[in-house]
This record gives structure tokens, C-alpha cells and sequence, in this order.
């Protein structure tokens, strides 16, 4: 079971339906634009990733292999940048 | 006709409890209205407030203005992440040396007096050290790059009567380190060691960093609003307002504290502004004792020296001289300020350094600020 959370030394700001980090590996900010922002808020705690899947799939009323399909790659890409990490 | 001024200050006090204003318009404002307030909002640093508004759709506006709203904040909290970034860099290279400090201001109001960092926005970093340990801060900071913007009166002066050194870092940003909160005056009643021994936590990324307890981060919030510019920041301005109903000062401490280090006229001057800018009423214990304080003469020569018409070094040195405790620190305060360096001179003279040294005795001669 993969389990997903904040970067501890990400630093990040909510500002209006987007969300903006900051990590100490870049020099450039990332914007999360509305649905990555929801996802951010969902890894205030940390989550399993099937647990992710879940609320996702509820909160947007998607398809659930259309959030496995999208959110992978999301957090693989938040991953790199240092944002957030996995256990 | 609804300026872009009051809708500025409408703003400035939008989610304080007890603000209680009906937006101010029930239309989304005309364009070059909006362009005005959205300038003023950059220039105050109210962009988070702002937001805050338009998201509670308490200010109706076009899409064209949400989405400047929008791009507004979103270079704030930017600008405000790079700076918490730049906090943490700093943090760890003080840590090391095993220096003291205390975060004050922007980042430590924006932490600990609201609900949301993100509503108080920011532009630059300001440390306080102990007296004892503020020229090895100094010595650290510029072994890494940063330069002094302005040249001190004289190093010893700067030691033992200096409020602190505005650095810029190598990529441009400033970063304030303080070894007082008010040059002259008003500082030398502060308990410097009070200020440290007053203080909290709180969490910036990955670590703790510590900042000015409740009480003393207020007084610190009234000095900055009360002295800071003759036309008052809304967003200083706006930190007293904050901090006041934030829930976590005991007024009756912080009201000690004020009659302590003498700062009854001060506190009274920014409890006026919260009245006067921000269209907030009266608020607790502490409103009740000073929003009637009338301050003697050495205090309003004291605050007119900072935003008075007559703000010269000169006036501020002549103000403090009632706030020095014992004939030879006043001796050693004269002497000091009276024989300012060179490069300090010509640092704050626009022209040649004999003008402002000629404006500085002219100031002493045609008498005190008003």
C-alpha cells in the first residue's frame, strides 16, 4: 500500500481555487490549479494512495479508472519536484 | 462617488469581527476604478484581503476584475514563499553559528495573528538579535553576500543606540536585522531582553522558528503602525486591528508592558488609526484604557519626529533626549549621533552631505517636531 504526503520542507500558500508550493530543490513556484489543489488539501494528512483514489472519485463524481489513470502521473510529477513523498 | 481610497480602506478591514460594513457597492465598480484600487491593494499589500472579499462575494466584480484579483494574490504569496524559502536558508546558517534570533513582522504576523498565512502578504525579512550577538549576525550575513544598504552613523553607535541594518542579498532582496524596534525615542524604554524572554514558536516548513510573544508582537505592530510613515500602511495598520481580536493577548499584561517602556501614546496613536482607517469600532480592555490617552508633550514630540513635518535624524536625536535614563548616556547618546560617519551622511543626503548636515542644525535651531 502506497501511502502519499506533503513534503515536510514544502512550503505552499491556497489562494483562491489554486494552490502555490514552493520546495527548496526549485527555485520556481508550482500552481495547482483546482483539481490538484483538492488534492492537496486531500494530503494534509497522509493518505493512502487507494484512499486518494476514493475521495476523488466522490468528490468529483468521476470515473474511478479515470482517476487512477490521471492522478498517478500527478504525483509522480509532484514526487520529482520534492513536494510530496511516499512510503 | 465610491473612490478607489475608500473601497481600499474597506477593504484593509474586511474580515475583522466587529468591521460589520455593508459591501460598498452593490455592482461591480467601473474599470478605471478597479484599476486605482487594485493599485493601491499591490502597494498596501492587501491582495489576500482583497481575495478574501471577492471569494465571500462581499465585493461583487466582473471576471476580468476576480481574475487580476486573482493574479494579484497569487505574486503575493510568490513573492511571500520565495522569502519563507530565503527565512529558512538564513535559519540554518544562524543555527549553525549558534545565534539567537526572532522573526518579526510580515512573516511572523502572517503565521501567528492570521487565521491564513496567505491573507498577509510581505516583501522582505526582518531579525531581531540580541545586543550582544547583532554585529556577529552582521558579520555572518555579509560573509554570505549581503551588503549594508545604508552605512551606520558610527559602529559604536550602532551598537549601543542603533534600532538596525536594512542588508540587500546577493540576488536583491532586503533583509532587516534589528537589534531594537524604534531608533531613539520610544526604543530606549524598550526591555530589550523582555523581548526575547516573551517569545513563541511557530512552524515554517520542516522546522520551528521563534517570533515575539502575543503581547510584545503587538506593541511591536502599534510602534510599526504609530511611527512607521506619516500616511499610515493599511496593512500595519491592520496587523494592531488583527492582533487585537485575535484572542491571544492578555490585555492586562500588554497594557503593563505599554506604561513600562512608556508606549501609552504610541498604542493610543494606533488604536486611533484602527478607529480612523479602518471604520472599525472600539475593541476590548485595551481600546477602553488609552483610547483616551493624551499624550504629554515629550511623547507627541517623540511621535512627531518619526511622522511630524520636521523628521530629520536631528529631531529624532533632540526627542529622545527626555527617554535616556541618566546624564551620561545622555552625554555618550549626543556625542555619538553628533558626529555621524561620512558615508552615513552621505548615505542620507540626497545632495551634497553639508545640505543635510545644514537642514539637521536648522531643524535643532528652529525648534522641535511637530
Amino acid at each position: 500500500v502506497i501511502t502519499w504526503a506533503r513534503g515536510p520542507r514544502t512550503l505552499w500558500r491556497r489562494t483562491g481555487t489554486r494552490v502555490v508550493l514552493l520546495n527548496c530543490q526549485h527555485e520556481d513556484p508550482m500552481v495547482l490549479d483546482d483539481v490538484g489543489a483538492v488534492i492537496w488539501e486531500l494530503l494534509g494528512e497522509p493518505i493512502a494512495e487507494v484512499a486518494l483514489v476514493d475521495r476523488l472519485t466522490t468528490v468529483f463524481e468521476a470515473d474511478r479508472s479515470a482517476v487512477v489513470e490521471h492522478l498517478e502521473p500527478f504525483l509522480s510529477e509532484l514526487a520529482a519536484a520534492g513536494a510530496v513523498t511516499s512510503c | 462617488v465610491l473612490t478607489a481610497e475608500a473601497l481600499a480602506r474597506w477593504v484593509a478591514g474586511y474580515g475583522l469581527p466587529g468591521h460589520g460594513l455593508p459591501s460598498p457597492t452593490e455592482e461591480p465598480v467601473a474599470d478605471t476604478v478597479w484599476a486605482a484600487l487594485l493599485r493601491l491593494v499591490v502597494n498596501q499589500r492587501l491582495a489576500g484581503h482583497l481575495l478574501a472579499a471577492i471569494d465571500a462575494e462581499a465585493l461583487p466584480v466582473s471576471e476580468e476584475q476576480r481574475a487580476a484579483a486573482e493574479e494579484a494574490h497569487l505574486t503575493a504569496c510568490c513573492i511571500a514563499l520565495a522569502l519563507d524559502q530565503r527565512l529558512l536558508d538564513t535559519a540554518a546558517l544562524l543555527d549553525e553559528a549558534g545565534v539567537d534570533f526572532l522573526v518579526l513582522k510580515g512573516t511572523a504576523h502572517a503565521h501567528l495573528a492570521y487565521p491564513d498565512p496567505a491573507l498577509r502578504s510581505y516583501h522582505d525579512i526582518d531579525l531581531l538579535f540580541p545586543t550582544d550577538r547583532y554585529e556577529e549576525a552582521l558579520r555572518l550575513l555579509h560573509d554570505v553576500g549581503h551588503e549594508r544598504r545604508f552605512a551606520p552613523v558610527r559602529p559604536a553607535f550602532d551598537r549601543r543606540f542603533g534600532k538596525g541594518a536594512t542588508l540587500v542579498s546577493p540576488e536583491g532582496g532586503e533583509l532587516d536585522i534589528h537589534r531594537n524596534l524604534v531608533f531613539g525615542t520610544f526604543g530606549f524604554t524598550i526591555d530589550l531582553d523582555e523581548l526575547f524572554r516573551s517569545a513563541v514558536s511557530f512552524q515554517l516548513g520542516d522546522r520551528q522558528l521563534r517570533a515575539l510573544g502575543p503581547e510584545t508582537r503587538l506593541l511591536h505592530a502599534c510602534y510599526h503602525a504609530a511611527l512607521g510613515d506619516p500616511v499610515p500602511r493599511y496593512n500595519s495598520v491592520r496587523d494592531v486591528a488583527q492582533m487585537l481580536r485575535a484572542g491571544d493577548v492578555d490585555p492586562q499584561w500588554f497594557l503593563e508592558l505599554a506604561d513600562r517602556w512608556e508606549a501609552r501614546a504610541v498604542v493610543a496613536r494606533a488604536l486611533s488609526l484602527c478607529r480612523n482607517h479602518l471604520a472599525v469600532g472600539s475593541h476590548g480592555p485595551i481600546d477602553a484604557a488609552l483610547c483616551d490617552y493624551v499624550p504629554e508633550s515629550h511623547e507627541r514630540r517623540a511621535i512627531a519626529s518619526y511622522v511630524g513635518t520636521n523628521q530629520h535624524f536631528s529631531a529624532k536625536v533632540r526627542a529622545s533626549l527626555p527617554f535616556i535614563e541618566g546624564m551620561g548616556d545622555k552625554v555618550a547618546f549626543l556625542l555619538a549621533a553628533g558626529a555621524p560617519s561620512r558615508e552615513f551622511v552621505r548615505g542620507r543626503a540626497s545632495g551634497s552631505g553639508l545640505i543635510w548636515i545644514g537642514r539637521g542644525v536648522r531643524s535643532l535651531i528652529s525648534g522641535r517636531a511637530r
